[in-house]
């Protein structure tokens, strides 16, 4: 025991101190004995060479003193190293978009209860703690937290809201002045945690509260604030214990052993570790104060488990177990936490709740046992329910589609070991409630389309993406039909062929030649069959499999006739339309071969967000963000993803194809969404479907967002579903929840509005029976004056009419 | 957002206000078919095979207008919600006091209260010219002349800067393009 173990064991200590992980050690000590046996036998040589038996002693305890010394000093500078220095890796926080609070704003009590329950706050009879709130029919009165953002803090309010006919009216502090506007804050919608998959959430001494700390050294280690680290009487105690039941049922620790054994050391149980054990506590008791020692103990205590995820200190179990922080818990809630030291698993509320709930009314006897508090107090917490919050603390399981997409976003920017440990605060544009929305209606569209067109159970698949329409922020994003599972995600790795949606690039590379095409240019629809450039003849049809004769363009795209597309596609240049892609944002590689005028381009739907966000914002590129800044732990900003917009298509002819795409959803094969949506909203939106009915696509926009849906099967089999029988009734469904501002577009200076013949095409004015008012951009309104014109009507007549203007 | 919801109060009176005038308007219409006038200029030689089905507004009074748009509501000059006016003037705080990132940071929360308030772009692109981030003013002047509508004196603003951006960014052609076109909307 003298001599040998100590340069190895050393090792083993080194090893231990660097990684903190179980298995390295367990590695170590097989090796240290491997070692430690040829030295042996030289060393034992050595001795019998020596004649004087006392001097050799001498020398053997100078240096079993010299490595014992040796070692407490490594043992000292490990204690001193690691609890000085970064304690733990932070997992960076996730938060998503906060409550824009103004008076005026279309929102209904049912939302801000909605918003306030996500964010943990109690609905109380009178709000009186920060985090609590209360309703009086049309007025709440709300304590908000504060919360500090990325550009400035929100500070703590008290705050009077008053809706009246499902508006805001009023905002303002209670008993003060009016507020023009506030945020709640930003709910928290997960974190980014290291691999060996510790989470926690950092909590100052001083912002532990009162009664959990009490009720910990209660019943954990009752002369903490006695003992130098090691408390002889409670081991001994523990011994005796441990014999009289031949097993181990007590412990004998005291809280610093507890912090040492955790935060040093391993699980492994031997008589070496304990030593260390204790040698270590002794340290950390003479080098720190009891409020360090409790403060590390609070943050590094592990209290359960969400799937992979372990949590850690009492800060996250707050949020994890009761969805409220720290300070906020009452006294029955802290001392459940008090009561998942002992074993998280055994006691976890959420499986076995009865077990919890008496291991809580122990400790609570206990507190009340040692005078911590009254015999009233105890019965009042002892019969509380546990309040354990059923959405997990808002855990890595709610939203993990949007989590991997900012994931990726992040990873340009930064080191994976830096987004896990530095306590990064990220700031996106995920909007929780509207995300809760869309995943829900997904799910429910898709066995109700399943059991009506009778299609195998389960297999059906999606994903949807919803983008604000001008910043092109995500606002929410669905991955699949199960969201709360982390596999596949459809939103940003189902690359499917896109169908008729890329109809609306082809359109609009013709109508930004005015001179050629207008809205009003007849397209032949007449059959074809394509030699490719590897002999192959391609002869597309159309989805009725007629043809139409001569339509004028913007028929052929409101009914998505594949002929005259290809037509139109072939006549303005396939490269063209593929140039068109790229200024609107695709990266991908585009081959310009003829089918991919009908959609034979893979995208995801992430990428067709992309595509139809910069129609809906009428030519203008945002790149889409998920990611609004990034902040250091302490506050300071270290990145912003700002709003940028770059002009990709001029004004004009978007202008044409928004109203084109108006028509589709008015009239052509969109039309099926007037059953979700109010016609008056305007919906420009474009339906696609591929090949055998494998995929089934809507891309769409209203006044306020963008929203893509794909349907199909994993196994890229047919889903038996068309554009219009299955995403776009998903996206109806969906955007009917999530009421839409209507589209109004806004005219450029660059469009005329022109009276047209559209039988013959020629111009018209308003006295022609038959003759409707169409958009051109200027100069390609037609010349040819339709006979018609100026024959009718007397001067009152066109007075009235003029009023059409 | 208040735009939005006031639209369509606005777009109900304008359709029975329609509806009753092309009622009026329509008594003692002569009946007339349209027939093509041969015009030199004209490539036009083949009528449409099929007949056009015009895209049709029907309002419950059964009553068709006759515009393949929809009626485009009133777009004068913005009216800032009393959030974005105090979002503004927390901006123009900022700015006067040399904190540009904050006062760019303000103007973007602003636009996502009112992204379509087309003098938000506007002040954004400003913020970004003093930057000296003429690319990204540049198209943050073209953002919001394009939600300008019919306030003339903020289309010409935005011409300006574009003109102003352009030429630190060295395009004297392009910043005389643009100064051109401000000009033309004194009138």
């Amino acid at each position: 025991m003298a001599k040998t173990p100590q340069r190895p064991r050393k090792k083993t200590a080194k090893k231990t101190a660097k990684k903190s992980t179980k298995k390295s050690s367990k590695k170590t000590v097989p090796k240290r004995a491997a070692k430690s046996r040829p030295r042996a036998p030289k060393k034992r040589a050595k001795a019998s060479r020596s004649r004087r038996r006392p001097a050799r002693l001498l020398a053997l305890s100078f240096l079993f003193f010299l490595g014992l010394g040796i070692y407490l000093l490594y043992l000292d500078h490990t204690v001193r190293e690691k609890f000085e220095g970064k304690r733990w890796a932070i997992p960076a926080r996730v938060y998503g978009q906060p409550l824009e609070i103004y008076s005026g704003m279309a929102v209904t009590p049912q939302r801000l209860e909605a918003e306030l329950k996500q964010l943990g706050y109690r609905k109380a009879g009178r709000a009186l703690k920060p985090g609590t709130w209360s309703r009086h029919q049309e007025r709440f009165l709300v304590r908000t937290r504060g919360f500090r953002f990325w550009d400035s803090d929100e500070p703590a309010r008290h705050l009077e809201i008053s809706f009246s006919s499902g508006r805001l009216n009023s905002l303002r502090h209670v008993g003060g002045a009016e507020l023009p506007l506030m945020r709640l804050e930003a709910p928290e919608i997960g974190s980014i945690y290291p691999a060996h998959n510790e989470d926690r959430v950092l909590v100052q001494h001083n912002a532990l509260p009162k009664q959990l700390v009490q009720g910990l050294i209660a019943t954990e280690d009752r002369n903490f604030y006695q003992h130098q680290g090691v408390a002889p009487r409670s081991i001994a105690r523990a011994l005796l214990a441990n014999l009289r039941a031949g097993g181990v049922v007590q412990g004998g620790s005291t809280l610093t052993q507890q912090l040492v054994k955790n935060f040093y050391l391993t699980r492994e149980r031997s008589l070496w570790r304990k030593v260390n054990e204790a040698a270590m506590a002794l340290l950390l008791e003479a080098h720190y104060g009891k409020d360090e020692i409790l403060e590390a103990y609070a943050n590094e205590i592990y209290l359960g488990q969400d799937g992979g995820r372990a949590i850690h200190g009492f800060g996250l179990a707050a949020r994890f177990y009761f969805n409220q922080g720290l300070e906020e818990l009452n006294l029955s809630r802290q001392a459940l936490l008090v009561a998942l030291v002992r074993g998280p698993s055994y006691y976890d509320p959420r499986r076995h709740p009865r077990r919890a709930k008496e291991r809580r009314n122990l400790v609570l006897e206990m507190m009340r046992d040692q005078g911590l508090i009254t015999a009233g107090e105890y019965k009042g917490a002892a019969t509380a329910p546990l309040g354990i919050d059923s959405s997990k603390g808002r855990g890595k399981g709610r939203y993990p589609a949007f989590m991997s997409l900012v994931r990726r976003q992040l990873h340009r920017d930064y080191r994976e070991e830096d987004l896990n440990s530095e306590g990064l605060r990220i700031f996106t544009t995920l909007d929780p409630w509207t995300q809760g929305r869309v995943e829900s209606r997904v799910a429910r569209k898709l066995s109700k389309l399943e059991k009506k067109h009778a299609l195998p159970t389960g297999k059906l698949e999606s994903a949807a993406v919803l983008v604000d329409s001008q910043s092109g922020e995500v606002r929410a994003l669905v991955g699949g039909r199960h969201p709360g599972y982390a596999g596949f995600n459809r939103a940003l790795d189902a690359v499917r062929p896109i169908g008729s949606l890329v109809k609306p690039a082809v359109y609009l590379a013709a109508l930004m030649q005015p001179e050629r095409y207008t809205l009003l240019t007849p397209l032949d629809d007449a059959p074809l069959t394509l030699k490719g450039a590897d002999g192959v003849l391609w002869s597309p049809g159309n989805y009725d499999k007629k043809s139409h004769g001569l339509v004028p363009l913007h028929q052929a795209l409101a009914k998505s006739y594949n002929l005259s597309t290809v037509r139109l596609g072939l006549d303005i240049g396939l490269d063209r339309v593929a140039e068109l892609l790229r200024r609107m944002g695709m990266s991908r590689p585009l081959t310009p071969v003829p089918a991919m005028l009908l959609g034979a381009v893979s995208l995801s739907p992430l990428e067709v967000a992309q595509l139809y966000q910069g129609f809906a914002a009428g030519g203008f590129y945002s790149p889409l963000r998920a990611i609004r800044a990034v902040q250091s732990s302490d506050g300071e900003p270290l990145q912003r993803y700002p709003l940028t917009v770059r002009q990709a298509v001029p004004a004009g002819p978007v202008y044409l194809l928004n109203r084109n795409l108006q028509e589709v959803t008015r009239s052509g094969t969109g039309r099926g969404l007037s059953s979700y949506l109010d016609k008056n909203l305007n919906i420009a939106g474009k339906t696609g479907t591929t090949d055998d009915l494998r995929d089934s696509w809507f891309a769409g926009f209203s006044g306020d967002r963008v929203a893509v849906v794909w349907l199909g099967r994993d196994d890229n089999k047919p889903a038996g579903l068309s554009g219009s029988k299955g995403a776009l009734q998903v996206w109806g469904d969906m955007m009917g929840e999530l009421q839409p501002a209507p589209l109004e577009l806004l005219k450029p200076d660059s469009i005329e509005t022109v009276w047209v013949d559209p039988a013959s095409g020629f111009l018209a004015d308003e006295s022609c029976d038959e003759a409707r008012r169409f958009p051109f951009v200027e100069g390609s309104a037609p010349k040819t004056r339709s006979s018609c014109i100026g024959r009718g009507g007397g001067a009152v007549e066109r007075f009235f009419r003029s009023f059409f203007e | 957002m208040s735009e939005f919801y006031r639209a369509p109060v606005w777009i109900k009176r304008a359709v029975s206000l329609c509806a009753c005038l092309l009622l009026v308007g329509c008594v003692g219409a002569p009946q007339k078919s349209a027939a093509p006038v041969t015009e030199s200029s004209s490539t036009m030689v083949t009528t449409p095979s099929e007949t056009v089905t015009p895209a049709e507004v029907r309002e419950s009074s059964g009553v068709v207008l006759r515009a393949y748009e929809p009626p485009v509501p009133m777009s004068a000059r913005p009216v800032h919600g009393k959030a974005v006016a105090s979002l503004l003037a927390v901006a123009a705080q900022q700015e006067r006091s040399g904190n540009l990132q904050g006062a760019v940071t303000t103007m973007e929360r602003a636009l996502g209260i009112e992204p379509r308030n087309a003098h938000l772009w506007y002040r954004l692109a400003q913020l970004r010219l003093a930057q000296n981030r003429t690319i990204l003013a540049n198209d943050l002047a073209m953002k919001s002349k394009a939600l300008a509508g019919a306030d003339l004196g903020l289309k010409r603003d935005c011409w300006q800067l574009i003109a102003k951006a352009r030429r630190v960014k060295g395009d004297e052609a392009g910043a005389r393009v643009a100064e051109r076109k401000a000009r033309m909307l004194f009138h």
